[in-house]
């Protein structure tokens, strides 16, 4: 019943969020944590089911946006310059959304 | 009839051209800002901005070319080139104007009000006085979009939605003083500085846009 309700709930919290904003978080908060965060930080901080976090975090990778780098011997999640320069270009056009009033 | 004096007065000839072709280039830019905008959302508003603002230029820079050539042989042949023994030529790129600005505005208010489809456009008759009709219904269509422009500034205060808000607010001021150069034709230029001024408040913004 939890996970019925829980995944209702993201599938409406996606819809309100559109699937290029979710990368753009995932991007954003990996920025703040210095470049590097871990899986768990990220899924937290996303607010993403582990599912969906894993398909989200496919995308960045296969568009060369994150790496996984080895730290400490566990797998973390590192933005690329692509990644960071992405997250830049974003920010102009959302910025230009925002002053006609219309955000993405 | 433009060109014939009765509007604008003979020295600011083919300055207004430069106008109408500087206002096309930096809607060219916004419109293709907005497509890069339209290309990563995906929305119907973000097209909606890229067409309004791409018939804009289209049509701006169909005025300037057209009342160009039309001032380049006035002053050669000294007399009007008719298009069609009736009107001249920059007549016609006035319509081609009027016609792609009620279109692009059409397109803009439907950026803000995409639940209310094609909400008034307006019909109006081609006559000789199509100039005041035509600018009466350009003027309520950019102050609906300076309108709309304001309620988001004040709403989030954001700083370039500032410069938006303005320029629709000069584009309204535009269509409104054009409307008194029968009276006077200092109004022509007039209005033709706010139509600069206007672009200029857009251009600003997408430089800051640009550069943060």
């Amino acid at each position: 019943m939890i996970q019925q309700v829980k995944s209702k709930w993201e599938e409406e919290d996606d819809s309100r969020r559109s699937k290029i904003g979710i990368l753009v978080d995932i991007l954003r908060l990996i920025q703040k944590k210095g470049g590097v965060a871990k899986p768990t930080h990220i899924l937290y901080g996303a607010n993403l089911s582990h599912v969906r976090l894993n398909k989200y975090m496919d995308v960045l990778m296969e568009k060369q946006f994150v790496e996984t780098v080895n730290a400490g011997g566990r797998g973390v999640y590192k933005i690329t310059d692509k990644g960071m320069e992405f997250v830049r270009e974003f920010r102009k056009v959302e910025q230009f959304s925002e002053a006609f009033g219309v955000p993405i | 009839m433009a060109i014939e004096g009765f509007l604008l007065p003979v020295r600011f000839y083919g300055y207004d051209s430069v106008i109408y072709l500087v206002s096309a280039l930096i809607g060219l830019a916004i419109a293709y800002k907005a497509y890069r905008l339209y290309s990563v959302s995906e929305k119907n508003q973000h097209y909606n901005l890229f067409v309004g603002f791409s018939i804009l230029a289209v049509g701006l820079l169909t005025i300037s070319l057209t009342s160009a050539y039309s001032y380049i042989k006035f002053f050669e042949q000294k007399e009007l080139l008719l298009f069609n023994g009736y009107f001249d030529v920059a007549d016609v790129g006035y319509w081609i104007y009027f016609g792609a600005s009620f279109l692009a505005y059409w397109f803009l208010i439907n950026m803000y009000a995409p639940d209310k489809k094609g909400v008034f456009l307006l019909s109006l008759p081609m006559t000789f006085n199509y100039y005041s009709y035509l600018n009466v219904g350009l003027f309520f269509f950019a102050l609906y979009l300076a309108f709309r422009s304001a309620v988001s500034y004040f709403s989030n205060k954001n700083q370039n939605g500032f410069w938006v808000m303005g320029a629709f607010v000069l584009m309204a001021v535009y269509h409104a003083v054009l409307l008194f150069t029968p009276f006077f034709k200092g109004f022509y230029i007039l209005a033709h500085v706010f139509l600069i001024l206007s672009f200029a408040f857009l251009l600003y913004m997408l430089i800051r846009v640009n550069r943060e």
